[in-house]
């Protein structure tokens, strides 16, 4: 019980960053894991440490490793931010009285925690912080000036410049403010100076960017605003501590908790983006082609976005039932079927995954790399290098998947996946090959194109031209018409090929809806044939000439697993379509 | 690539590597049987029968069985028999101070190298290779960009120099210290680096001119030509600079193993004059009619190279634009073109095009690639060096030096004997860099890969070599000053 007591801020905050995470932001680090790579070789280790905060930035891509596990990830951070929480706490008690010093220390631990949830600041800057404040723990044991000021440089270049301000200050804040001044002014004379022999060393950073060390920053050009936030508010509650060295008011001890609580909640929320989180679980999905726990997570989904479905329709193609259960979910026109802006990483990813599906391995392998740049930390990315490798296999070059297994064979994930490879390309014959190295790449004898994705279905006519056979191709195409309202086009392609075997019920939909509008004669005697189909057109027709039109909810109700609810309510995305008020006239 | 700085990481790997050693060292294996091999082996990097210059870096080689192998040795034999043996696990190793003495002693010679490999405690003894080495030097160093393979996008990349007679490479400037802009075409002055010039793209855009120490930020987009300064080529006399002006479009193949297109949409070429910063050019090369790009100086500054096409519909008709080789007289001294031009090379008579003309040092060679289409030969995996002859006006490829895959970008050595060029011949995918030994008729002997300290680093490195120029001294810049002039946002202005 007197544990519970004393650590009670310790076990609240626990819960709060588990719940956190398990419940809400696990997709995000899952996603985080494929963006950065860990390696078990010495090179690595020179390449990430020999910079200030580089040893943080290693033990963030070692721990990153683990975030593909829920439950690893969540028992990392909520260690992470605990320990913070329990050394900071430890740091000010020194200089205050515990009731001050456990409500700073959640306040610190709360700003880290914010620093943690955000997509854009890389792991190893919450490492570096925890390490920061390890050093000034140390500090206490040393007791001794002049070995402080040796640990400066040490604290520099493993946590970078920012993690030793923290350092320096938690140093001062114990000491009495003459000498609290004086050790910072001999430990930022230090910390100025060790800067300088660096940047001399290492010219190759900005002075800033010197200073920085490893910027814990996903996309250096946008600025690390919370994680920077992060850091002041440990300063100022390191700071605090020095000056204010007793605070006894339960008042304002709990109007202090109930505020971070309020901040930290009302952030976490704020910085929760369900759309990019729907992302990142179909994208986690994808990884290990789960496509009916995809088709599952999209299933009565009212807002999607453009990458989770073309995750989802991915999915339905993979297992043939895309021209069948298309329009079963939400779909947004062709945006959600493959992008044509794919300057983006999320875009990168999931239309690389696109083509790779599809056979397009110039592009998957194009938009590969265009992913793993778009991001400019230092060490990316496995998830990448794998897809690269498949690629290489998949063309039989073995010098190239050479060169990105030989580096996930030292990565604690992908190694084994990538000794199979290893073994495969060096015996094909002995060894069974997995399913993806078996993806027929696409031919292109006929006519070879440029990629031209704002084409959309003109752009997936000249692949399927090439390769007529290729049934994932053709459901691709016939699917973009239907997203662009292309009904003539389709209509057209269909009568003209005749494919054979069951073409999908979105199609046959498509087609008695362009057959109503535009040949009455074939449109009479296909609706005299009776089938469930054309009752059901019948009766959807007679819906929206009774008032149908206008009542959005009641269609979808009734009619939003069709083509024709998509067809009528949908963002017309093709100015050649029919006007919709009118369409359904004819059936009077 | 790790873009650390080289000193730094050859003190830490100091004390790794000589524990390595001594454990190595305990670590050769007994060997139960001996099998003699009637050929060479496969090595790796490929040296067998290549020419070096006399004062290279060690070649350091192992074979392609380097992942399986328990040991690998070297017995190399000069021309007056004298035996030196050298070893390693993965691969040899050759000892820096024996390898100079060993290139000096048996300059105009050749090397028999025996290797030796063991796999499974089974000795596997080749029959010898050679190596020749030529009496001429190569120029002491060679500076590239590293960049990824990539498309669009970049992130990470950087100009560097190394020193061709050891392993050391530094960094000249890593775009981190230029808010990761892209950095590229670094360009000397009859490869010399105190009179180099490099461009800036990105939001801090300029091209950089470095005079001695003293550096010039310019911006070279001017009112009249809207277009930025692209490929550089320096006057002899280094008081011009000739450069094309490109529109550039990038593409992509959906099937073509060649997988990137890149096109102008227009181009022209000037050239700047220094001394009264200006841009000048003349109705024929600056021709709407026309795409002209790629220029070079003779050695003797009175004649400029450039390629030249007819102005295409670029957007259907990529695989149409062929360039030729034609020249212009110039005149340094009033900074005015001949107005006549002359066709070097012609390839579009064949359907075939030709880019990057480069004229040896001693004027008496331009080397060139030759490929089906297009101006921008990286990624055309049939493209090959080619050799014009000019006192015979005879054109001939670099048969020992091309290979199945695409040569490009190619330098000479002050001396006009060496060449350095790209290639995809590895993977084809990554560039690494080429030399090549050019004889007195012109033709070359087979290429060698630029030697690193160990054969995998080749492997590890996931960036390519781009822009290969040898220089005849270290290119430094005070990256200090370089960034605070860049970041100032001051620039000088190119006039017209």
């Amino acid at each position: 019980m007197a544990f519970i007591k004393k650590y009670i801020s310790s076990i609240i905050l626990g819960a709060v960053v588990i719940i956190a995470i398990l419940g809400f932001y696990s997709p995000m680090y899952a996603y985080q894991e494929g963006l950065q790579i860990f390696m078990s070789d010495w090179e690595f280790f020179a390449d990430t440490c020999l910079r200030p905060g580089g040893l943080s930035d290693y033990i963030g891509c070692f721990l990153v490793q683990f975030f593909m596990y829920p439950h690893w990830l969540a028992l990392i951070i909520t260690a992470l931010i605990v320990g913070i929480q329990l050394i900071t706490k430890s740091i000010i008690a020194k200089n205050t009285n515990t009731q001050l010093a456990d409500v700073l220390s959640v306040v610190s631990a709360a700003g880290v925690m914010i620093a943690v949830a955000e997509f854009n600041v890389l792991f190893g800057g919450c490492v570096a912080i925890i390490l920061a404040l390890s050093a000034v723990k140390i500090t206490e044991i040393i007791k001794n000036a002049i070995a402080l000021s040796i640990l400066t440089p040490i604290v520099y270049f493993i946590t970078g410049g920012w993690g030793c301000i923290i350092y320096i200050i938690g140093v001062a804040s114990g000491y009495s403010v003459k000498k609290a001044g004086l050790f910072s002014l001999i430990n930022v004379a230090t910390l100025l100076l060790t800067f300088l022999v660096v940047k001399k060393i290492m010219q190759d950073d900005s002075l800033i960017d010197t200073f920085v060390g490893v910027d814990y920053n996903r996309y250096p050009t946008h600025s690390c605003k919370v994680w920077n936030a992060s850091i002041w508010i440990i300063i100022a509650c390191l700071a605090i501590s020095a000056f204010v060295k007793t605070l006894q008011n339960r008042i304002i001890i709990l109007s202090l908790y109930s505020i971070t609580a309020i901040g930290l909640t009302a952030t976490l929320i704020i910085q929760y983006d369900s759309g990019s989180m729907l992302d990142f679980t179909v994208d986690k999905m994808s990884r290990y082609k789960n496509w009916g726990g995809i088709i599952n997570t999209m299933q009565n989904r009212k807002s999607v976005t453009n990458v989770s479905l073309c995750y989802l329709n991915i999915a339905l193609n993979e297992l043939g039932l895309l021209n069948n259960k298309m329009f079963n979910f939400m779909q947004v026109g062709t945006e959600g079927i493959m992008s044509q802006d794919i300057d983006s990483q999320d875009k990168s990813i999931v239309n690389s995954e696109i083509y790779f599906r599809l056979g397009l391995m110039n592009i998957a392998e194009r938009l590969a790399i265009d992913a793993t740049e778009s991001t400019q930390c230092h060490q990316k990315s496995a998830r990448q290098y794998k897809r690269l490798a498949e690629i290489a296999i998949i063309r039989k070059n073995k010098q190239l998947a050479y060169r990105y297994l030989n580096k996930l064979k030292n990565t604690l994930y992908y190694s084994a996946w990538a000794n199979r490879a290893l073994e495969y390309i060096n015996n094909p014959d002995k060894v069974e090959p997995l399913s993806d190295w078996k993806i027929e790449p696409l031919v292109f004898e006929q006519q070879d194109a440029f990629f031209t994705p704002k084409y959309k279905s003109d752009f997936i006519l000249i692949l399927l031209g090439n390769n007529p056979h290729n049934n994932k191709l053709f459901n691709y195409y016939v699917c973009t018409l239907l997203l662009e309202k292309n009904i003539e086009k389709l209509y057209n392609f269909v009568s003209q090929y005749r494919p054979e075997g069951d073409l999908g019920i979105h199609i046959y939909e498509a087609i008695l809806l362009y057959l109503s509008l535009n040949n009455q004669e074939e449109f009479k005697k296909v609706m005299n044939e009776n089938t469930p189909l054309t009752n059901k057109f019948q009766n959807f027709c007679n819906f929206m000439v009774t008032g149908g039109n206008k009542d959005v909810k009641k269609a979808e109700e009734l009619y939003g697993n069709t083509y024709w609810f998509y067809y009528s309510f949908c963002e017309n995305l093709n100015p050649q379509s029919a006007n919709q008020t009118n369409i359904y006239a004819f059936v009077q | 690539m790790n873009h650390t700085n080289y000193i730094l990481k050859k003190h830490f790997y100091f004390i790794i590597l000589g524990s390595m050693i001594m454990m190595c060292a305990a670590c050769k294996p007994s060997v139960q049987q001996h099998i003699n091999i009637d050929h060479a082996p496969t090595l790796y990097p490929d040296y067998n029968s290549v020419t070096i210059p006399c004062n290279i870096a060690p070649l350091n080689f192992s074979t392609t069985a380097m992942d399986s192998l328990q040991w690998i040795e070297a017995k190399v034999i000069t021309k007056d028999n004298q035996e030196y043996v050298f070893e390693g696990k993965n691969y040899v190793a050759f000892n820096p101070e024996k390898w100079r003495e060993i290139l000096e002693q048996n300059k105009g010679g050749e090397l028999n190298i025996q290797v030796t490999e063991t796999k499974n405690n089974t000795a596997y003894t080749y029959k010898p290779f050679k190596i020749f080495v030529a009496k001429e030097e190569i120029d002491p160093y060679l500076c590239y960009r590293l960049i990824t393979p990539g498309y669009r996008i970049y992130s990470r990349m950087g100009i560097y120099c190394r020193n061709l007679t050891n392993f050391e490479q530094n960094t000249v400037v890593d775009n981190r210290l230029l808010n990761a802009n892209c950095v590229n075409c670094h360009s000397f002055c009859k490869g010399n680096p105190d009179l180099a010039q490099f461009h800036v793209r990105g939001d801090l855009g300029s091209t950089i001119i470095k005079n001695g120490d003293e550096l010039t930020v310019c911006k070279a987009v001017t009112e009249k030509f809207k277009l930025n300064c692209v490929y550089p080529y320096w006057h002899p006399s280094g008081d011009y600079i000739a450069y094309s002006q490109n529109n550039t479009v990038q593409t992509f193949h959906c099937g073509d193993p060649n997988r990137v297109e890149v096109f102008d949409m227009k181009s022209r070429v000037v050239v700047y004059d220094r001394k009264n910063n200006r841009l000048i050019t003349s109705p024929e090369l600056n021709d709407e009619s026309t795409f002209t790009t790629e220029p070079a100086f003779s050695p003797d500054g009175k004649t400029l190279y450039y390629t030249t096409a007819e102005a295409l519909n670029m957007d259907i008709e990529t695989k149409n634009a062929r360039y030729n080789i034609c020249k212009i007289g110039f005149d340094a001294a009033n900074a005015k073109f001949s107005g006549i031009v002359d066709t070097l090379v012609n390839v579009v008579k064949d359907s075939m095009t030709a880019a990057f003309p480069r004229p040896s040092y001693d004027g008496k060679y331009l080397l060139y690639t030759k490929f089906n289409y297009g101006q921008f030969a990286i990624w055309h995996t049939e493209a090959d060096l080619w050799m014009l002859d000019l006192e015979k006006d005879t054109t001939f490829p670099l048969q020992k030096a091309n290979s199945q895959d695409v040569e490009s970008y190619h330098s000479w050595s002050q001396n006009s004997r060496w060449i350095v060029f790209e290639s995809r011949r590895d993977d084809g995918f990554f560039t690494r860099a080429y030399i090549a030994y050019i004889n007195d008729d012109g033709t070359a002997e087979k290429a060698f890969l630029l030697p690193q300290e160990s054969p995998e680093d080749n492997r590890k490195l996931m960036y390519s070599f781009n822009v290969p120029e040898f220089a005849t001294s270290e290119f430094k810049l005070d990256k200090g000053i370089l960034e605070g002039k860049i970041k100032s946002g001051e620039r000088l202005q190119f006039d017209y």
